[in-house]
């Protein structure tokens, strides 16, 4: 029987197993639309409840479980991000075994970069953050933001182009501009 | 800038660690979602199957008691009848009432008069036509499907033991009952086997809580009245953690005892 499945008939372990399976990536992509780590939280959490419910319309035969739980994380960060201005967090999360100096750079690159990648057009954002940063094959974005794969390409070629104009000046090897 | 400089830079942005929380907070919202949703749950088209299956269990039934009629039962006098709440627990604390009942004690065994599950009308209907068919069809096939010496080793041990009703299946349309090994003489306060852990008066009616041996990650407690015919005027079934520590996951507990004048 598959994890969905018993976890619908009442099986917490299915349900767990499946949350182990899955929530990191899914975690990391609501972290990344939302900018806001509760917010994240706030939404894988209803993402793994809502299919449990009645209503759900997960069939395996439509999409994977992985796939179709990218839609929900991305439908419920889009409500998100209508109702609240961008939390702004970026950044503030960094690692510790830096030096102080080096720190404070990576934060700033940090924010510059994130702050880069959310003035992207929206669709363009999301196929962005799931093909680099989750390595999402192009027709599974398709599947995930019900687009067909050349519509995915293309938008990724205009996110990187524009992405490559905005950080310009922060190109490794290049000497930070002023 | 070429596309490899370009991934360097975007790899700048990283994603902080997932808060402790989120597999509690899942966990939590899995267990509260298994008293809430489970009725709803049933496809619409399986609850007409339900509803099909009774139909035909109840004219089956209906048939074979035609056909084999039984002998008229002298009235039987109930002394008292006890009216319970079933709650299930969810892991932070919170509790739901699974179902409401009216039963009473024969011989050692706890007898369901009529039960309700609130807030779910249809499982009430198709847990009383279960409560009536399934005792019904299983005497009309004993006869057929059990050895009769099976059936009479059955009779003769039956007044060896206490049982009692504790609670419902996910979907609350099947009770659940346990049963344990009467008390040797001499300990009949004690009711059951096991191990007397406390005395309580509930109801007004004196109680010795005994918790039987099982084993395993459950563990029970039944609070048993001795001048009720050890009924169970309380039931706690916990489960274990995993550091040791025990959770409250369901009871039933008596609201009001109801004397035959």
């Amino acid at each position: 029987m598959d994890l969905v499945k018993a976890a619908r008939k009442g099986r917490e372990a299915a349900f767990l197993q499946l949350f182990d399976e899955h929530h990191l990536p899914l975690f990391r992509f609501a972290y990344r639309l939302t900018g806001s780590v509760a917010d994240a939280e706030d939404i894988v959490q209803e993402c793994f409840l809502q299919m449990l419910r009645p209503e759900c319309s997960y069939d395996p035969r439509r999409a994977s479980v992985r796939t179709y739980l990218f839609g929900v994380v991305r439908n419920q960060a889009l409500k998100r991000l209508g109702k609240n201005a961008l939390a702004g967090e970026y950044g503030r999360h960094a690692g510790n075994h830096r030096s102080p100096e080096d720190e404070a750079l990576r934060t700033e690159l940090e924010g510059l970069v994130a702050r880069a990648v959310m003035q992207l057009p929206e669709t363009q954002r999301e196929v962005l953050i799931l093909a680099h940063y989750e390595q999402m094959p192009l027709a599974e974005i398709g599947r995930v933001m019900l687009l067909d794969p050349g519509a995915v390409k293309s938008r990724l070629q205009r996110a990187r182009a524009s992405l490559k104009e905005t950080l310009a000046a922060y190109a490794p090897g290049l000497e930070r501009r002023p | 800038m070429n596309d490899s400089e370009l991934d360097e830079l975007l790899d700048a942005w990283t994603a902080p660690p997932v808060p402790a929380s989120l597999r509690k907070n899942v966990q939590a919202g899995f267990a509260a979602s298994q008293t809430s949703w489970t009725v709803a749950r049933v496809p619409r088209a399986r609850k007409r199957m339900i509803a099909a299956a009774i139909l035909v269990l109840a004219a089956f039934a209906l048939v074979v008691a035609q056909a084999f009629p039984q002998k008229a039962a002298p009235p039987l006098r109930i002394p008292y009848t006890v009216d319970s709440e079933f709650l299930s627990y969810a892991n932070d604390g919170s509790s739901v009432v699974e179902m409401y009942s009216t039963s009473y004690e024969r011989d050692g065994a706890e007898i369901l008069k009529s039960r309700s599950i609130p807030r779910h009308p249809l499982g009430t209907v198709i847990g009383r036509a279960l409560d009536a068919a399934l005792p019904l069809w299983s005497r009309l096939t004993a006869r057929f499907t059990v050895a009769p010496e099976v059936l009479e080793r059955v009779r003769r041990s039956a007044h060896q033991a206490v049982g009692a009703i504790t609670g419902c299946d996910a979907s609350c349309l099947v009770l659940e009952h346990y049963g344990f090994a009467r008390a040797a003489v001499g300990l009949n306060t004690a009711c059951i086997d096991g191990t007397i852990v406390g005395h309580q008066t509930i109801l007004n009616h004196p109680t010795t809580a005994i918790q039987p041996r099982m084993g395993g990650s459950v563990r029970m407690t039944w609070w048993m009245a001795p001048d009720l015919g050890c009924f169970a005027l309380r039931i706690t079934t916990e489960e274990k953690r995993p550091d040791g520590t025990f959770r409250l996951v369901q009871e039933k507990r008596a609201l009001r005892v109801n004397l035959t004048p």
